[in-house]
């Protein structure tokens, strides 16, 4: 058994190493570039939750044919094509720069993930424009809550009626409300491509 | 970091069935290398004569929980894509003791039926039947427990998040209590074989 | 010393069968050191963590085949209760064509093949000495139904929970496997007489 054990000494000494240098190693996970909170700090202008506009919201100024409201898709073209916002046009960060809008546009935002939203976002407003919304979670938001809303069988009354407006609102973009009492922890990819994988199944 | 890469789009669906082959059969090859397709040594873990279990799952979630941390660390996977299971305390808290009752009595678990039964156990054969029709009576009767299914959703958290420590601090603590398990582990594992060798 | 107590002192160098009444085959190869199969486990579950971004995984598998079955046999039951209907998805495809029934096939695919080059196929009953092999089935088949209800309640199993929510250090998989392993031991001395 003495190979054995050899060896366990080495993987145990490995993953103890490793373990050690993870105490010091700080947050795994990705966050913001330096480079977006430098510009936020030059030009004084701080993004927040005013600034954030939600799916239904959105869906309510589309429907409503609010005036000057331009949608810009932030992500590659083959994701557009496979699915994109209702009046959204496709354009990338380094277009927004030279793009030009009127001043008193609505210009919402959107992309795959937060940050690059957000990054657009800071590009138009840096530009002076003084209506920009960014929407948080991309077209997953949009599926979720506008194309799959969906309603827990044992809502209240109050509940129900909320979504039934909610419904009605779906319904306008050949959405499909419904009722399932599924957790609602689905990323964009997931709800796309529903048979793929299911947040219950494993 | 364009990892995890199906996340990224780099891979397709179909491509990522064909992944999913790939990767079961290295699962359940090694599985099989440990002795897991085994129904004596699995329960032998519960009478602490063989923790082969505890040896087997303990380093493959460290080896992973490590991989994982330090190719997020290095840049190389973005960690908020990897899919986080969402926590339902009690209902993983009953099922987990539930399934902990199963898995003594029946000596296998789903992934190790089916590498005891593909090694020619037809115990392993019974038990597999025997999940599918527990799943099945779970779907007939959900409707009387399913306020308790989706009861106590907390979301999708980590342990660091809940006790607010460090996500490396954790992975430190994990690694620590893996080695000490270990080294009891093979403790009581002479401890077993001595015995076992004066009982002639 | 016969050669079956022997061989139970010497734990585990000899392969499959030490405790069985069956003869200790010595044809078969030991077994790989625990440590080293289970980092190629947690090997294989990192590649699918930078792949998919997700991790490995059983029970849902198995959910698939029964809503499968059910479907074929009463499709309309199948449609219209939720424990089925999750895993039908929209009817464009087969509940089959699914990440995890993929990953499981080949899960049995290797385990054949390392019991094959391993010489540890054999068409056996795996038991304790003092059950017979009639009683080991049908609690082999009992256990497996109150795992598959267990599993579905904690939303997977060992290799979903355990192993994959494990390494992601998520707060339920971590409460199952604590429950999960409490109640092995105090349900033991229950089942002496199967293993030992």
């Amino acid at each position: 058994m003495s190979d054995a054990t050899g060896a366990n000494r080495v993987l145990a000494g490995a993953a103890g190493a490793l373990a050690l240098l993870a105490l010091v190693a700080g947050d795994p996970y990705r966050s913001a570039t330096t480079s977006d909170s430098g510009i936020s700090q030059a030009l004084g202008i701080e993004i927040d939750d005013t600034h954030r506009v939600s799916a239904i919201q959105l869906a309510e100024w589309v429907r409503g044919r609010r005036p000057g409201l331009r949608v810009l898709d932030l992500r590659t073209p083959s994701q557009y094509e496979e699915f994109n916002l209702p009046k959204a046009e496709l354009t990338d960060l380094s277009q927004l720069g030279t793009a030009e809008f009127d001043s008193t546009a609505t210009l919402v935002v959107y992309a795959d993930d937060a940050e690059t939203a957000q990054r657009g976002w800071l590009i138009l407003r840096a530009l002076g424009y003084p209506n920009v919304y960014y929407m948080k979670d991309g077209i997953g938001e949009w599926l979720g809550d506008i194309m799959n809303p969906t309603i827990s069988p044992d809502a209240s009354e109050g509940e129900r009626a909320a979504f039934e407006k909610l419904a009605e609102l779906s319904r306008y973009f050949g959405g499909l409300p419904r009722i399932e009492a599924m957790s609602k922890d689905q990323s964009t990819d997931e709800v796309l491509r529903r048979t793929m994988r299911r947040s219950c199944a494993f | 970091m364009s990892a995890p890469f199906y996340e990224f789009g780099l891979i397709g669906d179909n491509a990522g069935l064909m992944v999913a082959l790939v990767l079961g059969v290295g699962f359940g090859f090694f599985l099989e290398r440990g002795g897991l397709g085994n129904a004596l040594k699995l329960s032998a873990q519960f009478y602490l004569t063989d923790l082969t279990v505890l040896k087997v799952m303990f380093s493959a979630i460290v080896t992973a929980m490590l991989g994982l941390f330090w190719l997020s660390k290095i840049g190389l996977v973005d960690l908020s894509r990897v899919y986080l299971l969402p926590t339902f305390v009690l209902p993983q808290l009953l099922g987990g003791a539930v399934f902990g009752l199963g898995f003594v009595m029946g000596g296998l678990c789903p992934g190790t039926s089916c590498v005891s039964a593909s090694s020619g156990r037809i115990d392993g054969l019974a038990l597999l039947g025997g999940m599918l029709f527990g799943i099945l009576v779970f779907n007939e009767a959900f409707p009387l427990f399913s306020g308790f299914y989706y009861s106590t959703d907390i979301g999708q958290v980590t342990i660091p998040q809940v006790l607010g420590v460090s996500y490396g601090v954790m992975v430190f603590v994990v690694v620590l209590a893996a080695l000490a398990s270990f080294h009891l582990a093979e403790r009581l594992e002479m401890r077993a074989r001595r015995s076992a060798g004066s009982a002639v | 010393m016969t050669e079956s107590s022997l061989a139970n002192a010497a734990g585990m160098i000899v392969g499959e069968g030490e405790r069985a009444t069956t003869s200790v085959s010595t044809r078969a190869k030991p077994y790989m050191n625990p440590y080293m199969s289970g980092v190629g486990i947690g090997l294989v579950l990192l590649l699918a963590f930078v792949i998919m971004g997700r991790g490995l995984g059983a029970s849902g598998a198995l959910s698939s085949v029964v809503a499968t079955g059910m479907q074929a046999a009463a499709p309309g039951h199948a449609a219209g209760n939720l424990p089925y209907a999750a895993y039908l998805g929209d009817g464009t495809q087969s509940p089959l064509k699914d990440w995890l029934v993929f990953e499981i096939i080949g899960v049995t695919l290797g385990g054949l093949l390392s019991a094959v080059i391993a010489r540890r196929f054999r068409w056996s009953i795996d038991r304790g000495q003092r059950t017979t092999d009639r009683t080991r089935l049908k609690y082999a088949f009992v256990g497996g139904a109150i795992m598959g209800v267990g599993a579905k309640f904690a939303r997977g199993c060992t290799s979903g929970q355990a192993l994959t929510g494990g390494a992601l250090l998520s707060v339920g998989s971590w409460l199952f496997i604590i429950a999960a392993f409490a109640a092995g031991y105090a349900a033991a001395p229950l089942f002496r007489k199967q293993w030992t």
